[in-house]
């Protein structure tokens, strides 16, 4: 390939993601087969019934594209003189709405983000300590704490937060985005689950690091602590920054529930009102925005990689521990999981049907151990029943999004950003709702809708692994003894990269569960009276007050997943 | 060592913010009352969309008449009014009366503002479909309302919301209408930030007394939960909409002020297609619902059992007769699929108490829960076999024969039962054409009894509306309309 | 004079545009049976010419060639021909080997990836022999063996595939000093036997002299000197050369 054009490919790509999703969202209609007529109606006049010539009036205003395709061109005609169309809905310019909603986005989830990461490097502080003295002996309580943090659903969370923050204390505000105080609860909410996340990583990339030669050498020859600490832990920085930023980008779009929950005028609720509708302008602008804003960032975070690593990560300079195989996991572990097997096996055994309107929102007691929900329902027999499904959901929906991020990641070029920048960056339920009007409702849409996103985050640090395994010792002497794309991949990379991608992994199957719970209210996911925990979830947070047991059950399964997550890792020598 | 400082200066530029809304908006000492309605504006508050219940809702527009339970017109800025003839009004309106704006309301602008209304296409207004009405001003404080055909209701649709009167001065477009300082109520907006919230002011001259507080801040919030939160941590003064989960958090600092709604939660049976094409199996599900566990559990006891579709109020002194159903067959583990919305928040558990009502008379349940946009298609196609709905019974025109015209008429635009049947259509038609308002109401009596005896539909309960409001309110409104909420005479009592 | 067999012409590499360049207009011809030495710094691209001169990296300016032929970094296939020829030693013996393949599958990786006939059972036992190891090491792991012992195996890795050259990047820095002249050694001998021309990067002088017949100086990328061991060393014409020599330190110095 010519220099000129290999320069060419990479905003050759950018440019190919933005009008594909430009596409895919302005073809929604179409998808669907429903008439966006009747949904601007029904938008602009809940109780009208949709007469003909109210629906041909409609039509006429909207001046509704013949396809998709010219549409599309149209959109992005306009796009390129700066004018983001007008919303079919309510006839304003889309940038009046879409500008200041993505303001306060960013405001929160720049925020959101910038917590979390602080509050993860506090979390991986005493490990980090441990580990310039030698004395790593894996994560014991900090991995347990980042491990139900990250398992911690982020609307849940909201509420607790306003009730017992807002309401109760009377510290703060409830809701509204007016001044500072307003942005405290909003990034708390977003902030601590995604910090439980990125402290698991921190937790790994510093065991990774721990183990190089270099830190036993720097030790013997008598390097400050804070020197030591100071290196490790720019290097395992390196790795969960790409994190950060997919982080910030992807909630963006997807803060939806937690925007609603403090009426923050954010870009996610917008994108999600208009798409329900569909209100295809304003949707299609909102995509764009946020892919572009994704390709952005995601170039950023490989600028940000480079940064923090420098020339080693060209040179052979950097040479990744490989964790021998055959390690026993944690007696904690094991523990918790018994726990939480014993508790899914008692729910098992009794009935999770039996309405008993009487006994609506009861407490605990002998008749019903957990208490019951808002039907009277046994709480204990809805959790129990609903591990089955949700558990089994979010593991094989993980191993997917294992398989597809491995794979992804380690075929991919090294640094180029592309379809996992587009993806991440769209909002999930956008993805949601599109799989929807494709495949139509129900559980395999749902499982499709959280496969297609799930694997970004995985193949995003499989990339930066990857990156660094390059550059090791062995594989150079690989390259050099003539071994090929695949040997290489499967004898040297795979067994570099695979353990700590599976351990991340692990750590995101409270996540898939959740996922899931987010898009049941689209009418994709389980039946509306299955016990699946996100369902139950959704279903019952606004009883947090009144029943927080009800709310309880399902939270806590879900946190202590993540907990048996977190604990599984295998002891490092 | 520079790249690595700009890097670390991004965040703070994040953190440089982006706040909206109107921040501290009323002046020292002002008692002002803070309003939180439950859904934003849609078209910037133009009343020819959903945005005109919105404006009445705030005090700041009104139109010509008002509601009472039952659905009669009563004065507001008209005063009297006669039949000429069958499609011709006379209207007399209040003297007095000036737009926000200072024009006085006079008998030219109310006409302009009625023909306006009536040439909107784009679409045109439901209260006005197919009526082709023209006002005139016959002298200063009289207007001719005229429709093109016999319409019983003419006066009854200028209490329509869409019909708010505005003063000249908001007609400049033709497209939507600019409700800004051009109404007539006892608050006058004066800004108006995106769909987020609203400000306004008392209008010291309104007709019916000084404003009982300086100004409305009005904020649009979405989630129910987050309103009644605001509510409790006394943020807001006033709030629409307190779902009935939070209403045991309340504490002594807040009362709900309730009222019931002439708005019917009913299960619709699919008579076209599956398996309730066959009436015995209807009067099965029929004979199956039991209401009371729906009002006492699901609602809480905040909801009214329904005697029919029609509420006592709106039937006053009619008759209703009983239905007669067919003998109800066995279901014998028949299979159907019962769909709801999550929109309102009590549908989804009322679906699954009744699922497991009709199972424990033999039906074989699935049970569908989407959001309200994307299930409306296929509840218009008739995909499930029942349909658990709620509807309002008296519409624009404060009249139930329009409800029965659209949701049990063969033509009928909203016909979740489709049910199709000669003799309920010719019985709405001829109801329709009643001018006695008495004979309307036994008349929609009757329908009710034919409709409920084919079946395909279940009356379950009637609704209420729940205002919170902190302990020291006083005034607002308890229209069974849901159009008045903040009053001329509502005050925070700080 | 045989014609040159590896010839590396104004090579020049460049990592940041603002910075100085790493290397710069490098050449050199190395003949077959020859033992070239690269010296200079650290920082002075001695590293950076190893790489190139194996084809990992493409130079921004000049050509390498083996035996007549273009080098250019592509892919595995395309490059085979050329890593039949070209064998590498790499400088840390400990992270050269991956810890979970036995040593025996690591030495006869070459002769799979580069597909070469014959049986590498006996190959693998005829090589561990040659650089003075057991036949039965090739169960081992690489952790069992000492650091000499596993700069041996990869010796006996790189000769696998029976190259025409060796380029070994500071084969012996990481060692202890008693090992390194085993090592050093180890490398002349195969060199003399199999007729193979080596290219040794090395900062350490005694190494150089006991091993190369000729000497390439390097300084902040730039070829500054070259010419046979005892000439350079013993009349160096260049500054950069003679600070070098005075650097190291002799056993008289020290006792002293």
């Amino acid at each position: 390939m010519t220099p000129v054009l290999s320069r060419l490919t990479r905003p050759l790509g950018v440019l190919g993601a933005l009008v594909g999703a430009a596409l895919l969202v302005g073809a929604l209609p179409w998808l669907s087969g429903d008439d966006p007529a009747l949904g601007v109606l029904r938008a602009r006049e809940v109780d009208r019934t949709a007469d003909p010539a109210a629906l041909a009036a409609v039509r006429d205003r909207l001046d509704l594209p013949a396809d998709p395709v010219t549409g599309t061109l149209g959109f992005l005609g306009r796009l390129v003189t700066g004018d983001l169309g007008t919303s079919w809905v309510s006839g304003a310019p889309v940038a009046d709405t879409l500008l200041p909603a993505l303001g306060v986005s960013l405001t929160v989830a720049g925020t959101a983000s910038l917590v979390a990461l602080v509050l993860a490097v506090l979390l991986t502080v005493p490990a980090l300590l441990r580990a310039a003295d030698g004395r790593l002996t894996g994560g014991g309580a900090g991995a347990a704490v980042g491990g139900a943090l990250a398992a911690l659903p982020e609307f849940v969370l909201a509420v607790l937060l306003v009730s017992v923050v807002a309401v109760g204390w009377g510290l703060l505000p409830t809701s509204g985005f007016t001044g500072p105080a307003n942005l405290v609860l909003p990034v708390l909410a977003l902030g601590v689950p995604a910090a439980g996340v990125l402290a698991r990583l921190l937790a790994g990339a510093v065991a990774a690091v721990a183990g190089e030669s270099w830190v036993r050498t720097w030790r013997a020859a008598g390097v400050r602590r804070g020197a030591v600490v100071t290196a490790l832990g720019r290097r395992a920085l390196s790795v969960v920054v790409p994190q950060v930023l997919l982080l910030l980008v992807g909630t963006l779009g997807a803060a939806a529930v937690v925007e609603a929950v403090f009426d923050l005028p954010g870009l996610g609720g917008l994108a999600l009102d208009a798409a329900l509708v569909p209100d295809v302008p304003v949707v299609q602008a909102a995509v764009v925005l946020l892919v572009g804003l994704g390709l952005l960032v995601g170039g950023g975070g490989v600028l940000a990689h480079r940064l923090l690593l420098g020339p080693a990560l060209t040179g052979s300079g950097l040479t990744p521990e490989v964790v021998p195989a055959g390690r026993r996991p944690r007696r904690a572990a094991l523990a918790v999981a018994t726990v939480l097997a014993l508790a899914v096996l008692a729910g098992l055994l009794r009935d999770p049907a039996a309405q008993d309107v009487g006994a609506r929102l009861a407490a605990p007691s002998w008749a019903h151990p957990f208490g019951a929900d808002p039907l009277g329902r046994d709480v204990l027999a809805r959790f129990g029943h609903g591990a089955l499904v949700s558990v089994g959901l979010a593991v094989a929906l993980a191993a997917v999004a294992l398989a597809v991020g491995l794979a992804v990641g380690l075929l991919g070029r090294a640094d180029r950003t592309g379809t996992a920048d587009v993806l991440n960056a769209l909002p999930a339920v956008v993805v949601g709702i599109v799989v929807a009007a494709v495949a139509g409702p129900g559980l395999l849409s749902a499982c499709l809708a959280v496969a297609l996103v799930a694997w970004i985050p995985l193949a995003v640090h499989t990339r930066t692994l990857a990156a660094q395994a390059r550059a090791s010792g062995f594989h150079v002497a690989a390259v050099t003894g003539g071994a090929g794309h695949w040997h290489l991949l499967r004898r040297h990379l795979l067994p570099v990269v695979g353990p700590p991608v599976v351990r991340h992994a692990l750590v995101r199957v409270p996540h898939a569960a959740l996922a899931l719970a987010g898009l049941s209210f689209l009418g994709l996911g389980a039946g509306a009276e299955s016990p699946e925990w996100g369902r139950a979830l959704a279903e019952t947070t606004g009883y947090l007050e009144r029943a927080p047991w009800v709310v309880a059950a399902p939270a806590l399964g879900l946190v202590l997943l993540g907990v048996v997550a977190a604990l599984s890792d295998p002891r490092p020598q | 060592m520079k790249r690595r400082t700009a890097l670390l200066a991004a965040p703070v530029v994040l953190l440089g913010g982006c706040f909206s809304g109107s921040g501290d908006a009323g002046a020292d000492g002002a008692d002002r009352i803070r309003l939180a309605l439950a859904f934003p504006p849609v078209a910037a508050l133009s009343p020819w969309t959903d945005d005109a219940v919105l404006l009445t809702r705030m005090g700041a527009a009104e139109s010509l008449v008002v509601f009472d339970a039952s659905g009669t017109a009563q004065p507001q800025l008209a005063t009297s009014w006669e039949s000429v003839d069958e499609r011709t009004a006379l209207v007399d309106l209040r003297a007095d009366v000036v737009f926000h704006d200072g024009t006085p309301m006079d008998a030219e602008a109310v006409a302009g503002s009625l023909n306006a209304a009536a040439a909107a296409a784009d679409p045109p207004l439901r209260v006005l479909a197919g009526v082709g009405l023209t006002a005139t001003a016959v002298d200063e404080d009289t207007v001719q309302v005229q429709a093109a055909q016999a319409d019983p209701l003419l006066v009854q649709r200028l209490g329509a919301p869409a019909l708010v009167v505005l003063s000249p001065a908001a007609y400049t477009d033709g497209a939507a209408p600019d409700p800004v300082g051009h109404g007539t109520g006892p608050y006058a907006i004066t800004a108006v930030q995106g769909a987020e919230s609203a400000t306004l002011d008392a209008a010291t001259g309104y007709w019916d007394g000084t404003p009982a507080a300086d100004g409305v801040d009005v904020r649009f919030v979405d989630d129910a939960g987050a309103r009644a939160a605001a509510l409790r941590a006394g943020e807001l003064d006033v709030v629409q909409g307190i779902p009935i989960a939070q209403l045991a958090t309340l504490s002594d600092d807040e009362r709900v002020v309730t009222t019931s709604l002439p708005r019917v939660t009913a299960l619709s049976l699919n008579t076209a297609s599956g398996v309730f094409t066959d009436p015995g199996l209807r009067a099965a599900a029929v004979a199956a619902v039991d209401p009371g566990p729906v009002v006492d559990g699901v609602f809480e006891g905040q909801a009214d059992e329904a005697p029919g579709l029609l509420t006592d109020a709106t039937l006053g002194a009619a008759a209703r007769p009983a239905p007669s159903l067919p003998a109800a067959a066995d279901p014998a583990g028949a299979s159907i699929r019962l769909a709801t919305y999550d929109d309102r928040p009590e549908l989804p558990e009322a679906a699954a108490v009744l699922a497991e009502q009709l199972r424990g008379a033999g039906f074989t349940v699935e049970v569908v829960v989407q959001t309200y946009a994307t299930l409306e298609p296929d509840l218009l196609a008739g995909a499930f076999d029942a349909v658990l709905g709620s509807r309002l019974t008296l519409l624009d025109t404060g009249d139930p024969i329009g409800y029965f015209g659209t949701d049990h008429t063969c033509e009928g635009g909203y016909n979740l039962a489709r049910l199709c049947d000669p003799a309920v259509d010719a019985a709405v038609a001829a109801a329709g054409e009643l001018t006695d308002p008495v004979a309307r109401r036994q008349a929609a009596a009757d329908l009710e009894a034919a409709v409920l005896s084919t079946g395909a539909v279940v009356p379950v309960l009637h609704e209420q509306s729940r205002t919170g409001v902190a302990q020291a309110v006083q005034g607002v409104g308890e229209d069974p309309f849901e159009r008045q909420v903040v009053t001329v005479a509502t005050t925070t009592g700080r | 004079m045989t014609a040159p067999l590896l010839v590396a012409e104004g090579l020049g590499r460049h990592f940041d545009r603002s910075a100085a360049p790493a290397l710069d207009g490098v050449s050199l011809r190395l003949h077959p049976g020859e033992r070239l030495a690269v010296v200079g710094e650290s920082g002075s691209g001695k590293t950076t010419l190893a790489r190139l001169l194996l084809a990992l990296e493409t130079p921004d300016a000049g050509t390498v060639t083996l035996a007549g032929r273009p080098v250019r970094p592509g892919s595995p296939r395309s490059l085979r021909w050329f890593r039949r020829a070209v064998q590498t030693v790499p400088q840390d013996p400990a992270r050269s080997f991956h810890p979970r393949i036995r040593v025996g599958d690591a030495v006869a990786e070459p002769l799979a990836c580069l597909r070469v006939p014959g049986d590498h059972t006996a190959r693998v036992a005829q090589l561990l022999v040659a650089v003075g190891l057991e036949p039965d090491a090739a169960r081992r792991w690489p952790h069992e063996f000492s650091g000499g012992q596993r700069q041996r195996l990869a010796i006996a890795r790189a000769l696998a595939p029976r190259p025409q050259v060796l380029v070994a990047d500071e084969p012996v820095s990481a060692l202890d000093v008693v090992v390194r002249l085993q090592v050093v050694d180890l490398l002349r001998e195969v060199s003399e036997a199999e007729g193979l021309a080596l290219l040794v990067v090395s900062h350490d002088l005694g190494v150089v002299q006991h091993l190369a017949h000729r000497v390439l100086v390097l300084d902040a990328g730039r070829p500054v000197e070259e010419g046979p061991v005892g000439q350079v060393f013993g009349h160096p014409a260049s500054p950069v050369t003679a600070r070098l020599l005075d650097a190291v330190p002799t056993l008289a110095e020290v006792g002293s």
